[in-house]
């Protein structure tokens, strides 16, 4: 298979690329679904990368992340659905080109470097005869390996066999790069350095790029767009930004970061919660008929000792800027408030609870945005 | 099985192994009480007996012993060993390879029979399996008569000799590169082959690639366990008439009487098998690699096999039928036509219940000495620690008629009152076996977590109490996993029962041979059928237990 011409060996091209074909979407998937053992793993997915865009998937464990990534390196077989990369179809109900023939990398969430190769030949292990050195040398200098090409993987520490897979990956310009939960076997405080570096090479190469992680941090740090999948859908992909401020459900609200849900009562043109009034974009329309609710982020609330105030505090976390109380509500509900350390509030104490009112908060009904966000948001 | 199997497998490394290391305090300032140091150090010194009344046995008749060592024979025997291991060798891998990737790997039809069926081989002594050959195919054998009938033919090609016996060594112990295979197959992370299809490469390139290299140090290990069990057999190569060093020296001693050659050809053969354990052990050191410990996590993909489907099937057919088909259905043909003759004396309870009771005698004083210095290794890796360990492999380089001639020498000289009773010769199994029982009772021993007992003790039990109660019931498996071992390795073991067994005394193994070199097929027949049986059915058990975890 090696002397088809769809390597080159000196650029590292796998697959001459038909010019009428390209788009700038590198990889679209189109109502993927995948079964194992009777238990969807992947439900309807859709997604669609432009060239040299980072998609961060993320989600809790057992969404499903990683067996897309698998289906679209060509590890797995599809049940429905499409994969396109480049612009070429590679998987559909009845098709499936085999991950040798595939222009996809993946790089493995423990590395996968073959032990009894050196780190040349690993690096070169996917790269044609010719040209393979200068093309390794290449790549190696690009991950910041230089001079270790004769080591092998054994002799690395955790941080250099990452880059070194990396690397391998990368030798040969695949058309659309796979990492899964590339970070998790790095401790915490080489993991933000290391992936910050990779982020560099990446937009360097100008690789497209899909990254499976279950840490909310990393995918906002890592991705141009995030895509928050749960149970083997996809619930909301769009900017980092986006997906935070303008969380398209409730789950990707509480996913992405802590986040309360507070009924509303519409009085008039007057949003009234259990802690005071909050305020909404200007033109905003609550639903005829369906029951409110208002996302408040720890940060949203202020809270102040008062003997009659409508809460008291049940638990406090300090966390060195700031402490994390829980308030429970007399209407029972409990939330959770971040204010700065200068103020103390024993645990037990009363507190008045308002809502910040310096910006305009999301309004949910029956789990969604009201007014509606799209699922697929800018991309 | 035979006693080498559990060394050459990797320990798991347990939480055990990264217990503190304080190597330089000397034993009496370590936590553990003087009387484990001194009986884990008695044990060594029993395990070394053999190999220094060889040497003073030999140095003892002086010159004539380097002379005879010297000699033309020795070079002779050496080199008609040394291409019975090479064959015996490379046969085992180009059976046991293929057949390992076909039984995990691929849609082979049956492929759990196949798994269990293949390791069964392990279950036939050599000498028997050698007797079913000979009855089969040798001069006037089975194959012979049928086809004298119909076809007038008279005469097979020659059995005796290497080619028989490189035959029936391959076939008899092909299972140890099997196995060895097979789970580092199962526990090599799929990852790495689905990494080298993601950079281009065809399954093909892929397994000469990435998956045979990783394959080496498996394939090595189960080569110095074919190669020392070539080396050290004793049953095949007498029967095959085939001069290797076993053969020789229990000629010499038996029927020479030249007790002093036979010592120095002793020590050659323990020199040669310690050769080929450094051999593989510096192979090893060249190619440490990085063995998952996540493996197997995820499913694997199994490879069609499409038209090879069906020469798959036929070649694993052939093996089966050729390692346990024919020696199973010799034995039993020989039975019946023994029973339907009247022949008396076809099943012989005597020797039967003598086996029995040395082995049981051998399981437990293994056991018990092989304790010590498997819980000093541990929890207590150092310098002596460390040797005596070694000390206790004596028995894994050292073949059975090595020992029997070491221990004879002793017993003659210093401890007349127990020559030629069942205590040497329990002693004898003990130094053979030790190694089997230390490497199983210390792999279980590293899954123990030593805080447990730690935390015993900080509940106020003693440190025996805490070892008795938290970490013996942990363990109780490879406690019983080695005695069993040793049990059945006792009941096959041939040499050192011919040569240190009780006068008058019959052990299954013993009457086998005898039956063997009277051609007295029938009167072999049943022992060896009780002998297979009895070792097949633990065997099937692990194999199977085996696939379960999987």
């Amino acid at each position: 298979m090696i002397g088809l011409p769809r390597i080159s060996g000196l650029t590292g091209i796998r697959r001459k690329r038909n010019e009428s074909v390209t788009s700038d979407i590198a990889l679209r998937c189109t109502g993927v679904s995948k079964t194992f053992d009777g238990t969807l793993a992947v439900d309807d997915f859709d997604i669609e990368v432009k060239r040299g865009q980072i998609l961060a998937l993320v989600g809790p464990s057992g969404c499903g992340k990683t067996t897309v990534l698998r289906m679209i390196a060509g590890l797995e077989v599809l049940d429905t659905g499409r994969i396109e990369i480049g612009g070429e179809l590679v998987a559909s109900s009845g098709r499936h080109i085999g991950p040798d023939k595939r222009s996809v990398g993946i790089v493995f969430q423990d590395y996968a470097l073959f032990p009894h190769m050196t780190v040349d030949g690993n690096v070169g292990y996917g790269l044609e005869r010719k040209g393979k050195s200068e093309r390794v040398e290449e790549v190696l200098a690009l991950v910041g390996l230089e001079g270790l090409g004769k080591r092998l993987p054994s002799e690395l520490s955790g941080g250099q066999q990452q880059r070194v897979a990396l690397a391998r990956t990368l030798a040969s310009k695949p058309d659309v790069l796979l990492l899964d939960e590339p970070f998790s076997n790095l401790d915490a405080g080489l993991r933000e350095r290391v992936r910050s570096e990779i982020r560099e090479i990446l937009k360097e190469a100008g690789t497209t790029t899909v990254f499976v992680t279950h840490d909310q941090q990393e995918a906002l740090f890592m991705g141009d767009l995030v895509g928050v999948q749960v149970g083997g859908r996809i619930e909301q992909v769009d900017t980092p930004e986006r997906v935070f401020h303008r969380p398209a459900t409730n789950f990707v609200a509480r996913f992405m970061g802590m986040a309360d849900f507070l009924p509303v009562d519409p009085l008039g043109n007057r949003l009234v919660t259990e802690v005071g009034p909050a305020r909404a974009v200007p033109g905003f329309e609550p639903p005829e008929s369906a029951p409110l609710e208002v996302m408040a982020r720890p940060d949203d609330f202020v809270l102040a000792p008062l003997e009659d105030g409508q809460g008291v505090v049940i638990s406090r976390v300090f966390q060195g800027w700031a402490y994390t109380y829980e308030v429970e509500l007399n209407s029972g509900l409990r939330i959770h408030c971040q204010m700065p350390h200068l103020l103390t509030i024993e645990v037990g104490q009363r507190v008045l609870v308002n809502l910040r009112r310096d910006h305009p908060q999301m309004f949910f009904s029956e789990g969604h945005a009201v007014p509606e966000v799209p699922r697929y948001g800018q991309a | 099985m035979n006693r080498t199997r559990v060394i050459g497998e990797e320990a798991p490394v347990g939480s055990g192994s990264t217990w503190t290391h304080r190597r330089l305090l000397p034993p009496w300032l370590r936590r553990e009480p003087l009387s484990l140091w001194l009986a884990a150090i008695a044990v060594a010194g029993a395990a070394a007996l053999p190999v220094l009344y060889l040497v003073v046995r030999a140095a003892e008749s002086g010159e004539s012993a380097v002379d005879s060592i010297f000699d033309f024979d020795t070079l002779a025997i050496l080199w008609r060993s040394i291409q019975l291991i090479v064959l015996v060798t490379l046969g085992s891998v180009l059976i046991a390879v293929p057949l390992a990737w076909l039984t995990v790997r691929t849609d082979l039809p049956y492929r759990r029979a196949w798994a269990v069926a293949s390791v069964l081989p392990l279950a036939i002594p050599s000498y028997v399996g050698a007797l079913a050959f000979i009855s089969a195919f040798g001069p006037k054998g089975l194959l012979q008569g049928w086809l004298e009938g119909p076809f007038g033919v008279d005469r097979l090609p020659d059995l005796y000799g290497l080619t028989g016996a490189s035959v029936v060594l391959i076939l008899l112990s092909y299972p140890y590169v099997f196995l060895t295979v097979r789970a580092t197959l199962w526990r090599l992370e799929p990852e790495m082959e689905e990494a080298s299809w993601t950079l281009g490469r065809s399954p093909w390139q892929t397994f000469r690639r990435v998956t045979l290299p990783l394959l080496y140090p498996a394939i090595g290990a189960g080569a110095l366990l074919v190669a020392l069990y070539t080396l050290s057999d004793f049953g095949a190569v007498a029967l095959l008439q085939y001069d290797t060093f076993t053969r020789v020296i229990f000629n010499e001693y038996n029927s020479a009487f030249n007790r002093a050659v036979a010592a120095a050809l002793s020590l050659v053969l323990l020199a040669v098998a310690v050769s080929l354990i450094l051999i593989e052990a510096s192979a090893r050191r060249r190619a440490r690699y990085y063995s998952g410990a996540n493996a197997a996590r995820r499913r694997r993909r199994i490879v069609r096999l499409g038209r090879w489907r069906l020469p798959a099937f036929i070649f694993s057919s052939l093996v089966t039928l050729l390692a346990l088909g024919i020696p199973v259905f010799v034995l039993v043909y020989w039975l019946t036509r023994g029973v339907n003759a009247g022949e008396s004396g076809l099943f012989d309870w005597g020797a039967a219940f003598t086996s029995v009771q040395y082995s049981l005698a051998a399981a437990v004083v293994t056991v018990i000495a092989a304790i010590p210095i498997s819980v000093l290794s541990v929890r207590r890796p150092g310098l002596l620690s460390t040797g005596l360990e070694r000390f206790s492999y004596v028995g894994f380089a050292m073949p059975g008629i090595a020992v029997g001639l070491g221990l004879v020498f002793f017993g003659i000289r210093y401890a007349t009152g127990i020559y030629q009773t069942v205590y040497l010769l329990v002693l004898a199994y003990v130094v053979l076996f030790l190694p089997v029982a230390v490497g199983l009772i210390r792999s279980s021993l590293l899954q123990v977590n030593p805080r447990m007992e730690e935390a015993a003790m900080s509940l106020g039990r003693s440190q025996i109490n805490a070892f008795l109660t938290v970490t013996v019931p942990v363990i109780r498996p490879g406690l019983a996993a080695a005695a069993i071992m040793v049990f059945l390795l006792t009941m096959k073991e041939l040499p050192a029962t011919l040569i240190l067994g009780p006068i008058e005394s019959r052990t299954l193994a013993t009457s086998i041979w005898s039956a063997a070199e009277e051609a007295f097929f029938a009167r072999a027949a049943a022992p060896s059928l009780l002998l297979v049986i009895a070792s097949a059915a633990p065997m099937t058990f692990l194999v199977l237990r085996e696939r379960s975890r999987n």
